[in-house]
């Protein structure tokens, strides 16, 4: 009994922080509009982008998300059954792209597609539609299907880290012997018949749970959008450049209409998605033995062809954009004579800061101080929430577990306007000095990223047979020496997983819309980034520095995986 | 010293499993419960470890009353079906589990008790190489370890080959009978339980027997 | 946080200044700026402020000039600010109208008189100006043999079709200063044709509205720098920007440019920017103390290159190098609707502009 109620405080907290913004930011919409946030949905249809902002945002993020799943689980599946060298730096160039400010990998992308680029001058022109586009255009009827297409690759580009984090650690600790089982049985001769009835079954799970997280990135993409398909809109977009107006009484309420009816449509979609995901998680999961990533990789060997001309391709894929990013960050355009330049000439004004109130190396210390700060308490906070779940669904109250997860996924379901407007009203209600405080950023990150560390860790806290704890039980450990000396090494698959996808997000995470955009001291390397990019850029400098100080965040991103990448496997069996 | 059980009774969502079941057992006495599967020796075992609280009764160990306390603290060591080994220690890594402290373990004991149990040789393999018999081996090396005042041993021969069973069988009774250790050993074998045990009670005696 | 070295307080040059405790900072000597990001307020700049008056800036920053407003209204209750930098003409009477701004006490030297025809009370003062223009590419013109507008009737033909580009009034300042000029050049007009008449007829001939300057600037103006960017489309000819734009790409590229402001009486707009003092801020001292600061010689006067926006500074211009005032313009004829009239109509516009646009 006391330990359950000890148990509910972390969730509490973690929900109370969730709730109370968003119950400020309803109320007070309600109140500017005199409207519900139903009747605000069906408002959306006067807006003239509306209806198509909703339709748009839900094809293109479905037809991201299985983008992204045929592109990354053939990845995900070479590099978790085989030994690889260098597994790490593997891993961590593979998730860069999720790390990548979005303006940053527009710019990337658009290099690619662009006249003269490598994707056009193979006679595939995204970018202005000519040939093969144009005809492909005329023929289903599609406007801009190039600059669709080019949207779906860059969000599958982004989420490949996705896929590759939920369903690779899952192949990598599957013991051999299941799949030597079922190869011996008439049902398992035929690798198409494997599949089916032996991987499916074992892999549905993580990649459902990849593909709603895509599904919802998508949808809420806004930059990408932007830049990639400008004539696009997606409802986040759509919210986002109105949004600053939302939730003042008597000024401009149309736009407090927009995000209240816009908001609240895209929580119930995307909440639905997740609750899906939650649901199907819990009935689907199957609780097996785990083995130690390295015996099974030694038993599957080492990498196929196929399997490593498939993991190069992806390494260029995703590291393509990035080098052209650094190309830009070294190349001045020159106008009076329309030539280019080398030079670190933008390197230098970057790490000096003398476009911007900090310079590249102090938003870079922000940057790291944010995201380790942020993996920190998501991780102990999403452990916390994910084993209080695990806890009520042990006992049998599986509605109140199926509950918790879906309310704890809310953060992921919610408008960054909203939520920003809420923080907002919030703190100015009952603390306005935190808004001096200089860790305020961890607080929206570290609520952005806690449902991913629940994500990975619920299944992965299913699959701890309890036999191993009730063992240590009787060998006299007691429920704290059990969590130090069972679940976590028997869970540290998981936990580098949950800690590196945190890292990476508070590194890429430049959320403007949740607190005040206080620049100077707080600054981080995005914020750098889209300060920039945000200049008009008469002065050619302004766009190189900008990439050279994407390029900062993407090494520092690097090295901080390959670090933290470590604590992952050690020698001699480790796991 | 003796191990008593009084009037235990046990139901789960209305099915009776354990009804006022009575137990004794002498120092150093293995007792084995032969009985079908699925007729509640598990979780009888399971409440004597003090995984399932019962509904009514009584545990005692060596004067001790059991009832309120955690399964930790009750000084049983207990074997599964399947044998539990971390798969993220090896072989010596597991054994030395019994340990909680570093400056606790008594590295004589462990290599005398790896010799004993003829798992020396295997300390530095990965647990995944272990045949079913040798994993058991290690599980029961390592309970031993604690020095435990009882051993419940939940059918941890039963996937095993018979030949292998055979062999396992005695040398647990005789490690067992070494070092003086009481067991409940429960099996639905009629053949391990006459090599195991010194007394045998069939399930349903329990429910039967009156306490002495 | 940054700290400086607690230098202590200095005077200024007019009398003594004593850093007052901002809301609560538990700092003397932080002013709270709240701007959208103005080049102006460079690095150097701020620590020359720093230094002399030993007061530490911070600054909030919001995506426009509109943002600006959108903050000061959601914090009312509890200004988060002590001054506001970059509000314009079209928003200030709305902020004004709201009770946002305080009066100042800074003193102020002799400035231009566009620069205080729109707004010459005590609760902000201007600190630079420029005039929203059209610009046009004119090579893509004579290459097209298309003549330079010289109506904006003229931009609904055939010829234009699909080849406009426009920052949306609602959610952009260029593009509100623009879209208050194309009201007052058809109210000019005989006839019964409104503005908004005319941008229904825009979007019909595919006009493209984007949601910033920046996207339509760089994203669609053939004109502009940013014809080698990545992001380029390259698929409007004319644009809506700054009048001396022109002049700005000329600086910045050797006195060569293609882009030339279009010249059409009251379609352009005389755009001021005002520093002003928060209602309900603190730093008072600090912040009328900035203001003079912005105003000062060394400061003002370089707004052209720092700022790429004229000078407030009576008998200021733009610098000759590089062709900046060649290629810059200075309107006949700016659009003459009063800042009052804008404060009171501004909301109905917008929505008309919607309604008739079917845009963002």
């Amino acid at each position: 009994m006391v330990l359950r109620n000890v148990r509910s405080v972390p969730i509490l907290v973690y929900l109370g922080l969730i709730l109370i913004p968003i119950w400020l930011a309803v109320e007070r919409l309600m109140d500017v509009t005199g409207s519900s946030p139903f009747s605000a949905i069906l408002s959306l249809s006067d807006h003239p982008l509306g209806s198509e902002a909703l339709y748009f945002s839900f094809i293109q993020a479905i037809l991201s998300a299985a983008l992204t799943i045929a592109i990354g689980l053939p990845i995900a599946w070479w590099l978790g059954r085989h030994q690889w060298k260098h597994l790490n730096i593997i891993r961590a160039a593979l998730t860069l792209p999720f790390v990548t400010p979005t303006i940053v990998a527009a710019m990337g992308f658009l290099a690619l597609f662009k006249t003269g680029g490598p994707i056009e001058s193979i006679g595939i022109d995204l970018r202005f539609e000519s040939g093969f586009i144009g005809r492909l255009s005329s023929t289903t009827g599609i406007e801009n299907s190039g600059h669709i297409i080019a949207l779906l690759l860059a969000h599958a580009w982004f989420n490949l880290a996705l896929v590759i984090r939920f369903v690779e650690p899952r192949i990598a600790t599957i013991p051999p012997r299941f799949e030597e089982s079922i190869r011996l049985l008439p049902i398992g001769r035929t690798r198409l018949n494997r599949v089916r009835y032996f991987w499916w079954p074992m892999l549905r799970t993580s990649i459902a749970s990849a593909f709603i997280f895509t599904f919802i990135f998508s949808f809420t993409s806004f930059a990408l959008v932007r830049w990639l398909a400008p004539d696009m809109w997606t409802l986040e977009a759509l919210m986002a450049v109105e949004g600053g107006a939302a939730g003042i009484p008597n000024y401009r309420t149309e736009a407090s209409l927009l995000v209240l009816g816009g908001a609240t449509l895209q929580g119930i979609i995307l909440l639905f998605a997740l609750g899906l995901a939650g649901y199907w998680e819990q009935k689907k999961a199957i609780t097996n033995d785990i083995v130690s990533e390295s015996f099974s990789r030694k038993t599957a060997g080492k990498p196929s062809r196929v399997a490593r001309i498939g993991v190069s391709l992806s390494l260029v894929f995703a590291l393509a954009p990035l080098v052209s990013m650094l190309l830009s960050s070294v190349r001045i355009r020159d106008r009076s004579n329309e030539s280019y330049r080398w030079s670190t000439e933008a390197w230098d004004i970057a790490l000096t800061g003398d476009l911007t109130y900090v310079s590249a190396i102090e938003a870079l210390s922000n940057s790291i101080v944010y995201a380790i700060a942020c993996m920190l308490v998501s991780v102990l906070l999403g452990y916390a929430v994910a084993s209080s779940i695990h806890a009520f669904e042990s006992k049998g109250k599986k509605k109140t577990a199926m509950a918790i997860d879906v309310l704890s996924m809310l953060p992921l379901a919610l408008s960054g306007v909203m939520v920003g407007l809420g923080v907002l009203l919030g703190v100015l209600k009952i603390w306005p000095e935190l808004f001096q405080w200089y860790g305020l950023p961890v607080i929206p990150h570290a609520m952005l990223t806690t449902p991913f560390v629940i994500r990975i860790l619920l299944p992965a806290l299913r699959s701890l047979d309890s036999s191993y704890d009730e063992t240590a039980a009787m060998l006299g450990y007691s429920n704290f020496q059990r969590f130090i000396n069972v679940r976590i090494p028997l869970m540290k698959s998981s936990l580098v997983v949950a800690a590196t996808l945190s890292i990476a997000f508070s590194l890429g995470e430049f959320g403007a819309s949740w607190i005040l955009l206080r620049s100077g001291s707080w600054d981080t390397l995005p914020i750098l980034v889209d300060q920039l990019m945000a200049r008009p850029k008469y002065f050619q400098l302004v766009e190189p520095v900008a990439m050279a100080t994407a390029s900062l965040l993407m090494m520092i991103t690097f090295v901080l995986f390959v670090i933290t990448e470590r604590f992952r496997e050690h020698q001699g069996g480790g796991f | 010293m003796t191990i008593e059980i009084q009037s235990l009774t046990l139901s789960y969502d209305e099915n009776i499993i354990l009804s006022k079941c009575n137990l004794r057992l002498t120092e150093g006495e293995i007792l084995v419960v032969l009985g079908p599967s699925g007729c509640g020796k598990t979780t009888l075992l399971r409440a004597i470890a003090g995984f399932v609280q019962p509904d009514s009764g009584t545990i005692h160990l060596n004067g001790k009353i059991l009832n309120e306390l955690q399964p930790e603290q009750r000084n049983i060591g207990m074997l599964f079906q399947r044998p539990v080994l971390f798969p993220h220690k090896d072989v010596l890594g597991n054994i030395l589990f019994a340990y909680r402290k570093k400056k606790e373990r008594k590295m004589e004991e462990v290599d005398e008790i790896m010799k004993d149990m003829g798992i020396y040789a295997m300390k530095s393999q990965t647990i995944e190489t272990l045949s079913g018999g040798e994993a058991q081996r290690v599980v029961l090396a390592r309970a031993l370890l604690t020095n435990p005042e009882l051993l419940l041993l939940d059918e941890p021969l039963s996937s095993l080959d018979l030949d292998v069973r055979r062999q396992l069988a005695l040398e647990i009774r005789t490690t067992l009978k070494s070092k003086g250790i009481a067991a409940i050993h429960v099996t639905h074998d009629h053949e391990e339980a006459a090599i195991i045990g010194d007394r045998i009670i069939e399930w349903n005696e329990l429910h039967r027997l009156e306490s002495e | 946080m940054v700290s400086l070295p607690f230098s202590g307080c200095l005077g200024t040059s007019n009398e003594e200044l004593v850093c007052n405790e901002g809301r609560d900072t538990g700092n003397d000597c932080v002013l709270t700026i709240v701007t959208y990001d103005i080049n102006a307020l460079s690095d150097d700049v701020l620590n020359i402020f720093t230094n002399q008056t030993g007061v530490q800036i911070e600054m909030i920053r919001t995506g426009d000039a509109g943002g600006i407003l959108e903050l000061l209204l959601l914090t009312k209750d509890n200004p988060q600010a002590d001054l506001a930098l970059g509000l314009d003409n079209t928003y200030l009477q709305t902020a004004l109208q709201f009770d946002l701004l305080a009066d100042h006490d800074a003193v102020i030297p002799e400035l231009d008189s566009k620069a205080t025809q729109p707004y010459n009370g005590m609760k902000a003062v201007p600190f630079d100006q420029g005039y929203i223009c059209l610009n046009a590419d004119t090579q893509a013109l004579s290459e097209n043999n298309i003549s330079f507008p010289s109506s904006l009737e003229e931009l609904t033909g055939p010829e234009w079709g699909g080849r406009t580009a426009f920052p949306s009034p609602v959610t952009s300042s260029p593009g509100r200063a623009f879209m208050v000029a194309t009201i007052d050049y058809f109210e000019q007009q005989s006839g019964d044709t409104t503005a908004f008449d005319w941008w229904a007829d825009m979007a019909d001939n595919d006009a493209i509205f984007t949601s910033g300057w920046t996207e339509a600037y760089e994203t669609h103006y053939t004109g502009g720098y940013a014809t080698e960017f990545e992001s380029h489309l390259g698929d409007a000819w004319l644009t809506v920007s700054y009048c001396h734009s022109p002049g700005v790409e000329a600086y910045y590229s050797e006195n060569s440019t293609l882009s030339s402001a279009v010249d059409i009486d009251f379609a352009s707009f005389s755009q001021v920017e005002y520093a002003a003092l928060v209602n309900g801020g603190g730093a008072s001292n600090a912040a009328n103390a900035f203001i003079e600061f912005l105003l000062s010689d060394e400061v003002n006067i370089n707004m052209p290159e720092n700022n790429l926006m004229y000078s407030v500074l009576d008998g200021q211009d733009l610098p000759e190098a590089n062709g900046y005032r060649y290629h810059s313009l200075v309107p006949s004829q700016p659009s003459t609707i009063e800042m009052d009239r804008i404060g009171l109509e501004m909301e109905d516009w917008l929505k008309e502009w919607r309604d008739s646009t079917n845009s963002i």
